[in-house]
């Protein structure tokens, strides 16, 4: 199966992509959106929006950001399904999973995400922090397997992103979780990527 | 001393004369004692900024020849932090009243003090709202009659002066219409402190609030205000009695210079 | 340090809140007061961190009353000064916000909307202000509101909303919503922009402000929120002084439409349908009027960048022109009515109207449209 989404760049066909992650708060999910946004837009040279859930919603644990991007500017910034669904918790998973729009691509950790459907595609990414002795960085190994599975930002942009918006003393590490998060993903054998 | 109509001239805006202010009201002995303090201080008036609120009190802004901002009731203090905080070298001075003071403005208060923003208020206390006829307000003692305690006040009046030290400000003082000498020295000490600097008068308002409690006539009046008050030092043998003289002054680091500090700090 | 520098990237990722603190710095804005509040605070977080660097004073003060009020006193000093907050502060702030149009003082209040009335929905978008903006105070009067649609307006308009409000000497309001304030998209940072100094300052003249004289230049300004004669003077008696003083006040805004009112159009040209909107609702607006036109239809829309005083005579023609204006916003029907007014039966006019944070989806503005 090839699980590479096709990025549709036919000429006159605006490219739009909505992307929501979603997890649980100290997750870094928020990080990951705003660092996605940034790299599309501000180093890609893309629109992106980023939209986050705030007060009540993001208590009790929940924690969820949708990013938007296109090739031309985003008129309405608010996701409905979304295109793709990346879920580092069974409680995020439960909530989102069905918010996808036909043929959408689902990623999931499966050691936080141990019920889901056949279809999703799992990304190691808590196991793979924890090798890398910094259970925080699994966010970046999300990011990292997205941008492989969902080419539409580019690894360079990422480690830009990356290296404008983490304290100085992390960029390494989040850099390092990106690459293995881009390995897991080629190591899937799913086709080009 | 001077001669009151020399002050005036320099000091006064003479085209808002005359003043508001009722025959005997004690705001007039206030404002000359701000005037003469200012003068022997040889403080430049285009330096000062006067603010204020909204009542009687907050009135003797608008006399004095020098920049004024007359606000909106309760908030003059917020305002005059504004003023000193954007621009540290003008001296600020407000005018208030118990009730625009401790009434609306209380919170604006105690922040003030709490901040120790370099401003130098002056409290008109004559235990009413004047201006709107004779309402109780914060400082009304126990048993007086206003318009709106018309069987006698009877909720716990506002020390405010006591106020002020707790909260913390850097200079109190409380002196009186009747001891306007005193008064005068400690503007000028209060001028003098760099830190938020509060004083208290007691001062009468013959129009709203002496005629209900009975003291009709000036002379009874100057002289009420003498018996119900006792120095400081001597407060512990007369409980009864109001304290007035200087409650604090001590040198405490005040808000702007704290803030120019942090900014020579943090800029590159 | 100067703003742009302190500002940093030219092009960047960033929240609304912060793309109007840019705009603020950049604008010449050097005092800040405000209280915390959602969905505004961020504003003011920003504000502390950055104008220290550059020279400027950021303070907190203890509610939405004193942060009006120490911005109106700042602004004496002649200093560029701002505040921030959402609803319930802003309600606060109303007082003050008069006695700043009554004395001709120069702020910019921002308002980032939240769900109302009382504590309502505090991290939820709405569009609720739209009046408290231009009726909160009491009195006539008239100021100006600008509502931005994407974060790089919030940083546009508040440059605008400081200008406008140096040239007309009013308060200037940018009214947004949770939804911009807390949103990131990219913006580029201009290098420098426009900046109005303020007129009348001392005695040179200006067309529609008297002379404006900063504390602490031995001008001996008198201010007041008493009525007044031109010299500052109160005369609270004379009904003359009153009228004159209120109309002049009125005047110099409304009849200034031309430079104040902005708008911005998209398939205009021969369309028989427009939505009108303005803020984050602009959003599902336009992405409905391109939806239309993919279907074939001629469904134009315009976004209000100004939303008061508002531009009767805009809306006059608008309504000869076109067959239907649907009106989309986060109230039950606010600006609506002004249109509605404004089209005098000429046009159809239909109100989309969301609450509770949702803001419109642009297939419920079609199905209106249909
Ligand atoms: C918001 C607001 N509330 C009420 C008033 C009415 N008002 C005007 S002056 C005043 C009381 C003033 O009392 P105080 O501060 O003690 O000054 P005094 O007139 O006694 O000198 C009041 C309540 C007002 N102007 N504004
Ligand atoms: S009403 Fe009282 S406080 Fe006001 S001016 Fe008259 S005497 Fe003074």
């Amino acid at each position: 199966m090839d699980r590479t989404v096709g990025i549709a760049r036919a000429e006159g066909v605006a490219m739009m992509h909505k992307i929501r992650i979603a997890g649980s708060g100290g997750q870094g999910i928020l990080i990951a959106g705003v660092i996605l946004g940034k790299a599309a837009s501000v180093y890609d040279g893309l629109w992106a929006t980023q939209t986050q859930s705030y007060g009540p919603e993001a208590r009790g644990g929940a924690s969820k950001t949708d990013v938007i991007i296109s090739d031309t500017e985003i008129n309405y910034p608010f996701i409905g399904t979304c295109d793709i669904l990346v879920c580092l918790s069974q409680l995020a998973y439960t909530k989102y999973a069905g918010g996808i729009v036909p043929g959408g691509t689902r990623i999931v950790d499966p050691d936080l995400v141990v019920h889901h459907a056949d279809d999703c595609i799992p990304i190691n990414a808590s196991a793979t922090a924890i090798e890398l002795e910094n259970p925080l960085v699994a966010n970046m190994v999300m990011l990292g397997a997205l941008s492989r599975l969902y080419p539409v930002v580019s690894g360079r942009a990422l480690e830009e992103a990356i290296s404008h918006s983490v304290s100085r003393r992390f960029v390494d590490i989040d850099i390092e979780a990106l690459h293995r998060g881009m390995a897991l993903a080629e190591s899937l054998g799913t086709g080009e990527v | 001393m001077k001669q009151a109509s020399e002050l005036y001239e320099t000091y006064l805006r003479t085209d808002m004369l005359p003043t508001i202010l009722c025959s005997g009201c004690g705001a007039g002995v206030v404002l000359n004692a701000t005037i003469r303090a200012i003068d022997s201080l040889k403080m430049d008036l285009d330096n000062m900024v006067f603010v204020s609120g909204i009542g009687c009190s907050s009135r003797l802004g608008a006399y004095i020849n020098a920049d004024s901002l007359h606000t909106t009731h309760g908030r003059a203090i917020a305002y005059a932090t504004g003023v000193k905080a954007a621009n540290p070298d003008l001296e600020v001075v407000v005018f208030t009243g118990d009730g625009d003071c401790v009434g609306i403005g209380g919170n604006h208060f105690i922040h003030g003090i709490r901040r120790n923003i370099g401003i130098n208020v002056i409290a008109i206390n004559n235990y009413n709202y004047g201006m709107t006829g004779g309402q109780t307000s914060p400082s009304t003692p126990q048993g007086s009659v206003t318009t709106t305690t018309q069987y006698g006040a009877f909720e716990h009046p506002f020390d405010i002066a006591q106020l002020a030290k707790t909260a913390g400000a850097a200079y109190v003082a409380r002196w009186t219409t009747s001891h306007p000498l005193q008064l005068q020295k400690a503007i000028r000490k209060g001028f003098s402190n760099k830190g938020f600097c509060f004083i208290e008068v007691l001062s009468p308002c013959p129009t709203s609030y002496w005629g209900r409690n009975k003291v009709r006539n000036p002379e009874e009046m100057y002289q009420w205000y003498k018996d119900h008050t006792i120095p400081i030092g001597r407060a512990e043998e007369y409980p009864e009695k109001i304290p007035i003289g200087e409650l604090v002054n001590v040198e405490k680091r005040e808000w702007t210079e704290q803030w120019a500090s942090l900014v020579r700090k943090v800029s590159p | 340090m100067n703003a742009r520098e302190a500002i940093g990237d030219t092009v960047q990722f960033v929240q609304g809140d912060k793309a109007c603190v840019y705009g603020a710095l950049l604008a010449g804005c050097r005092f800040f007061a405000g209280y915390p509040i959602t969905p505004a605070t961020e504003i003011a977080e920003e504000m502390s961190r950055l104008l220290p660097l550059i020279g400027g004073t950021s303070i907190q003060m203890e509610d939405e009353i004193g942060s009006i009020s120490a911005v109106v006193g700042a602004a004496w000093t002649g200093a560029k000064a701002m505040t921030a907050t959402s609803g319930p502060g802003f309600s606060l702030m109303q007082e003050t916000i008069g006695y700043a149009v009554m004395t001709e003082t120069p702020c910019v209040i921002v308002d980032v909307q939240r769900g109302g009335p009382s504590t309502g929905q505090p991290t939820r978008a709405s569009q609720g202000d739209v009046m408290q903006a231009r009726y909160g105070s009491h009195g006539d009067y008239e100021l100006i509101v600008l509502s931005p649609s994407s974060v790089q307006e919030a940083m546009e308009l508040t440059i605008r909303a400081f200008n406008l409000s140096e040239t007309y000497r009013v308060p200037a309001i940018l009214l947004t919503e949770e939804s911009i304030g807390h949103m990131r998209e990219k913006i580029t940072i201009p290098d420098t922009v426009p900046l109005q100094s303020r007129p009348a300052t001392e005695d040179e003249a200006a067309p529609h402000v008297p002379p404006f004289s900063p504390f602490g230049r031995g001008k001996k300004a008198f201010v007041t929120g008493l009525t007044h004669q031109d010299n500052g003077h109160p005369s609270t008696d004379d009904h003359e002084v009153h009228d004159r003083l209120v109309r002049r006040l009125c005047a110099k805004v409304c009849e200034n439409m031309d430079d104040i009112f902005q708008a911005d159009t998209v398939r205009m040209d021969d369309a028989d349908t427009v939505i009108v909107s303005y803020g984050i609702s602009a959003r599902p607006g336009r992405a409905a009027s391109e939806m239309a036109a993919q279907a074939g239809r001629k469904v134009g829309a315009i976004t209000l960048k100004t939303l008061w005083p508002f531009n009767y005579a805009y809306f006059a023609e608008l309504a000869q022109r076109v067959d239907h204006i649907v009106v989309v916003e986060m109230n039950c029907g606010m600006l609506y009515h002004s249109i509605r007014e404004a089209a005098a039966g000429n046009a159809n006019v239909t109100l989309v109207s969301t609450l509770g944070g949702k803001v419109a989806d642009p297939t419920a503005i079609l199905e209106v449209i249909r």
